[in-house]
């Protein structure tokens, strides 16, 4: 039950299964398109997505290993964090309802809109890590914000399971490259941007690839400014807000503030 | 062989400049019961989680020392072995349990523990019956009161049939009514079980002390000040034990006082029948006039409220919550103008209900509530801020700021007034609530008692001059609540009217002027305090502990002429014949906790 | 808290099945409508979903009529008029121009692909609802434990996490009375909704972690994760039903894809009709 280090190289060992996983899926998808009568037709964006979805379940299976090692403390106070982040949502629901039907009222640019606010739903991938430091623990924020939001019957169902499979594997990717040590500002806003191409890539696949990519780059950059503004940053901010109450001493975030 | 023994035990946290626990050596004999008794912060949770192993394992911080069970030393016995010898239950009923239903969190230790699933059902079953559980065996953790989630907290570690078991503050949370409960429980659990070891920190000890073996009190420093027999600790002992603020049971209080008013106590009694015994033959009188041989605690508050002289008036409020049912039915009530009232009632009743209109919280209807003779509906939020303090039971949802003086000059800043005056006032409400030191600290970041402190203070920045406090002394030990109670009480002798939703009776008794009882939304009583506690029952009917110094009273016949009880130890000298004036006043620190 | 739908407590077929594996069949069945961009299939699946909610399930339609039919309407809003404007087509595929103006055009193939997604969402929903309303919550949870090799502290937390949300929300509207005392209005602008945000997050948010400190320590103090092996008192098991289950899942599934690709209705999946 003591605290279990993270084992060595488990940031580069993720980083690899899910680089090899992603080029991996990216060939195959090549190779059936080759011929003359191939199975599917080659099309650049589509092997963008899947080799993103790729990386982003590679690293996420590959962290799964380490947070079996978490202590029981990390696990409760993730799951916990993504659950009330979750409540104060709701709490922003009849807002979010509005947004969708401003998205549902313009059509296109609409959703361009509504992406502007995006950014929320990433909130969890950046400030659990941040507090955590763990390998797995942005996987694991998403990952536990899917399962309750959808044992609570949310709108999006089950398809919420696989958006934050693939925006907590790519945000872990962000971690993982800066070994599990880093989390200054750059980091958490390279993480939030990586959930936010997350979300776009499953959204893309789901709902949106028959749209043109005019529509798509602009949802794309709102999503990047908003998770920018309002999961990197603000995960920070609150972060640090809660770091000053003195909840957090026991947490690896408090710890390293103590050194400071 | 002590089944515990623990040598030299000391424990630092890591923040920490002192050391929580100092050089700790003591036995504990199996099947005994063990009260630990000190003051906040003198590390009595700390010895609990040293003994189940969390420190160092879960907990850190740094410990020395040695710890030895039934002749093993602890630090080599597994975790598994550890944890079946010795089981905790703590103090908040919300975070103790991470299943759903009541059977799962009890098969939840036994799951760890790795118990074969054929016989998890009958250690289940028999755990649930022995706390009167055994019918809301599927019902979900969250929908069970207060009192029902420490039973099942029992369950959970009966059911692991450990050989020790350590109960942390279970109570603190806890209604008097349900404390009284859980209590008759853990003396059930005593008799049947008697080969089960007891270990127990408890602020209130009136109906526990009977099980008690031995006291093990600690000095703030985290150091053995003695253990023994507890009539030996509150004999021996006492005058030390008054000094650390530690709360004897109420009747053995009486008879020390009394004994040093020079009345011959034979010796200290623990409980009240044994208080009937020691002191019937030492009465002088079994009657008296209030006002005789000794002035009445509490002046009588005349009986004709006029809208002006209220400073809250409510008149027939009813109300629902949606189409749910009836949640306060025709409340009138008047709350004069610099008095000390509380509101009292079973849970459920209403009775936060009832005072959230005081503040428009909830909005009443028109010409219901009125503050200082105004509507309430009438009038603005700021308005009713300027005049009405609102004090929440947890002080930390109503902090905006993140520091303690910038906390302070909120109400002020938002209301625009002139620099200097702000910062004076700052300055003066640190200095009157004793936060002076922690001006720059974040609010979240002090102990319990100040931040209780600080949440009084902000509610009086602005000059208000009315206060409504929701169960001010919920969760504390009887020290920081005494304390925190006597500035209200020096509030309300400078002209605050200090209103109070509470369960905590010694507080109503102490302070109180007036009392309103309010069962099921309906008031059934409004008056002075000394009636209310005649009333027998009236208490029986709000589900209402009545406080052993007055079942002392009707034990022993003693009374006032109008039928009225003595209200607290000071009424009852009159009574032995002694002078009230001749006895030093109880000097209570303020500015008190080490926390 | 309430979501649009929850668990209903109900004994059938699919009440008694394996969380895990019947998680793995509705994957199935979504990834399968996701690929096809014709209306046909994702309406297939629909009224699969919707046979074996009501048979196989024996969940009324009653609670959960109303959230399709919002979703019906919003997808269709939302899908039917972003794609008719902005179609994509694939390269090869002609487009039919109905209505042009300037740099603005509805094309047909887009009309009827905006039809296919908002029957998309609804057959989506429709597997999220069933898959909800026929599965306690905590049997899902000790199902990954047990059965998908989820880090078993992480899905306890989630229990924790679970049982906690009531809790929160409470206290939410306690942390909101509380500041619009100190005089905080509730503005419902943006900055002042960002402002309130910001400003309830904290005391929750530190509410929450001290309580979960808490029960944290509770559980080791019952020797979580000690030993080794732990037993199960809710065990979550896979029987031959369950595999028949999913495998009944799959033959369906194919069933639909090609008696559709037989009548040359599938669209997607790579795959363009002869028309």
């Amino acid at each position: 039950m003591s605290t279990v280090s993270t084992s060595k190289g488990a940031g580069l060992r993720i980083l690899i299964l899910g680089v090899v996983l992603g080029v991996g899926t990216i060939l195959v998808y090549w190779f059936a398109s080759q011929g003359e009568d191939a199975w599917v037709s080659w099309n650049l964006v589509t092997a963008i997505v899947l080799g993103l979805i790729a990386v982003a379940t590679g690293a996420s299976v590959g962290s799964s290993a380490e947070v079996a090692r978490w202590t029981t403390w990390e696990a409760v106070l993730s799951a916990v964090l993504a659950g009330v982040i979750g409540v104060l949502f709701w709490a922003w629901g009849l807002f979010w309802e509005l947004l969708d039907v401003i998205r549902s009222g313009i059509p296109g640019y609409g959703i361009a809109v509504r992406d502007l606010f995006y950014g929320f739903w990433f909130l969890a991938v950046v400030l659990v890590p941040y507090i955590v430091r763990r390998p797995g623990a942005a996987v694991a924020a998403e990952v536990v914000g899917a399962v309750v939001s959808s044992l609570l019957g949310s709108q999006w169902g089950l398809t919420v399971l696989i958006s934050g499979l693939v925006q907590g594997g790519l945000a872990e990717v962000v971690f993982a490259a800066r070994g599990y040590k880093n989390y200054d500002m750059a980091t958490l806003l390279l993480a939030s941007l990586a959930a936010a191409i997350g979300s776009w890539v499953v959204d893309y696949a789901f709902w949106y690839s028959t749209l043109q990519m005019n529509i798509l780059i602009l949802m794309l950059i709102a999503r990047f400014i908003s998770a920018a503004v309002l999961s990197g940053w603000l995960g920070k901010a609150i972060g640090d807000a809660l770091v000053a109450t003195g909840v957090l001493d026991n947490t690896a975030l408090g710890r390293s503030r103590l050194q400071a | 062989m002590a089944l515990i023994e623990v040598q030299g035990l000391s424990v630092r946290y890591p923040r920490a400049s002192q050391q929580a626990l100092h050089d700790l050596s003591f036995g504990v004999e199996r099947g005994e019961t063990l009260l630990i008794l000190g003051p906040s912060g003198s590390g009595k949770s700390t010895i609990g989680l040293c003994l189940a192993g969390l420190i160092p394992n879960s907990v850190p911080a740094g410990m020395e020392g040695r710890i030895g069970m039934a002749g093993r030393d602890a630090s080599e016995m597994t975790v598994g072995e550890r944890s079946a010898a010795i089981a905790m239950v703590f103090q908040d009923p919300d975070a103790q349990f991470c299943m759903l239903t009541v059977e799962d969190e009890v098969a939840f230790g036994l799951e760890n523990l790795a118990v074969p699933v054929e016989v998890m059902e009958s250690r289940i079953m028999q755990a649930l019956a022995l706390v009167g559980l055994d019918d809301r065996r599927h019902e979900r953790v969250d929908r069970l009161s207060g009192g029902q989630k420490q039973r099942l907290a029992l369950a959970c570690v009966l059911a692991r049939e450990p050989s020790i078991l350590f109960l942390d503050e279970p109570t603190s949370n806890l209604a008097p009514a349900t404390r009284h409960s859980f209590f008759q429980l853990l003396r059930t659990l005593r008799r049947e079980r008697p080969e089960l070891t007891l270990i127990i920190i408890e602020h209130v000890l009136d109906d526990l002390i009977e099980i008690v073996d031995r006291i093990l009190v600690l000095t703030p420093a985290g150091q053995l000040l003695t253990i023994g027999a507890p009539s030996e600790v509150f004999d021996l002992r006492d005058q030390e034990l008054d000094q650390l603020g530690i709360w004897l049971p109420q009747v053995t209080a009486l008879g020390r006082k009394l004994r040093l008013a020079g009345v011959p106590v034979e010796r200290l009694p623990l409980t009240v029948e044994g208080a009937v015994g020691v002191f019937e033959p030492l009465l002088a009188h079994r009657s008296l006039v209030p006002g005789e041989g000794g002035k009445p605690r509490v002046p009588m508050v005349g009986p004709a409220f006029g809208k002006e002289l209220s400073a809250i008036s409510v008149r027939d409020l009813s109300f629902r919550y949606g189409s749910g049912p009836e949640v306060l039915t025709r409340v009138s009530l008047d709350v004069p103008t610099a008095s000390f009232f509380a509101l009292v009632g079973p849970n459920g009743s209403g009775k936060t209900t009832l005072a959230s209109h005081f503040v428009e919280i909830l909005r009443p209807p028109i010409g219901s509530v009125h503050v200082l003779g105004d509507d309430i509906t009438q009038l603005t939020t700021a308005q009713i801020t300027d005049r009405v303090g609102y004090v929440f039971q947890n002080p930390e949802h109503q902090f905006v700021e993140q520091r303690v003086e910038e906390e302070l000059a909120y109400s002020l800043r938002l209301r625009r007034r002139p620099l200097d005056e702000i910062e004076a006032t700052v300055d003066r409400f640190l200095d009157i609530f004793g936060l002076a030191p922690y001006r720059k600290l974040n609010p979240f970041s002090l102990s319990q008692g100040q931040k209780r402190r600080l949440s009084v203070a902000t509610m009086l920045a602005l000059g208000q001059s009315i206060l409504v406090l929701d169960e001010p002394t919920f969760g504390q030990d009887r020290n920081t609540a005494k304390a925190l109670m006597e500035r209200l009480n020096a509030l309300h002798r400078d002209g605050v009217t200090v209103f109070v939703i509470t369960h905590d009776m010694q507080l109503v008794a102490d302070y109180a002027q007036q009392v309103a009882v309010l069962v099921e939304g309906e008031i059934r009583f409004i008056g002075p305090t000394s009636m209310f506690f005649a009333n027998q029952a009236l208490l029986h009917e709000a589900s209402l502990q009545s406080l052993p110094l007055h079942d002392l009273a009707r034990e022993m016949g003693i009374a006032y002429a109008d039928g009225t009880l003595p209200m607290s130890l000071r009424d009852w000298y009159p009574f032995f014949g002694v002078e009230a004036a001749s006895l030093p006043e109880d000097v209570q620190p303020l500015g008190e906790e080490a926390t | 808290m309430n979501g649009l739908f929850s668990y209903y407590e109900r004994d059938s077929f699919l009440h008694r099945r394996n969380p895990s594996l019947k998680l793995l069949c509705v994957l199935v069945f979504m990834l399968s409508v996701v690929m096809a961009f014709d209306p046909w299939t994702p309406l297939a699946f629909f009224v699969v979903g919707l046979v074996v909610q009501l048979f196989l399930g024996r969940v009324p339609l009653r609670g959960t009529a109303r959230p399709l039919l919002f979703f019906f309407i919003l997808g269709a809003l939302g899908f039917i008029g972003s794609n008719a404007l902005f179609y994509n087509p694939p390269p090869g595929e002609a487009v039919t121009v109905l209505w042009s103006s300037g740099v603005l055009r509805i094309t047909a193939e887009g009309l009827r692909v905006g039809i296919s997604l908002t029957m998309r969402i609804v057959a989506i929903v429709i597997f999220s609802i069933l898959f909800v309303t026929t599965t306690d919550p905590t049997d899902f949870v000790l199902s990954l434990i047990q059965n998908a090799h989820f880090p078993f502290r992480l899905g306890y937390g989630i229990l924790v996490a679970y049982r906690f949300l009531p809790l929160w929300r409470t206290e939410l509207g306690i942390i909101r009375s509380a500041h619009r005392i100190r005089g905080v209005g509730e503005r419902t602008t943006l900055r002042g909704r960002w402002n309130q945000l910001r400003r309830y997050a904290v005391p929750l948010l530190a509410s929450a972690i001290r309580k979960s400190e808490r029960v944290a320590i509770a559980m080791d103090s019952k020797a979580f994760g000690a030993l080794p092996q732990r037993t199960y008192y809710r065990k979550q098991t896979v029987t031959w039903a369950d595999w028949g289950m999913l495998v009944g899942a799959l033959m369906v599934t194919s069933l639909i894809l090609l008696t559709l690709a037989r009548f040359g209705l599938l669209r997607g999946y790579g795959v363009i009709p002869a028309d």
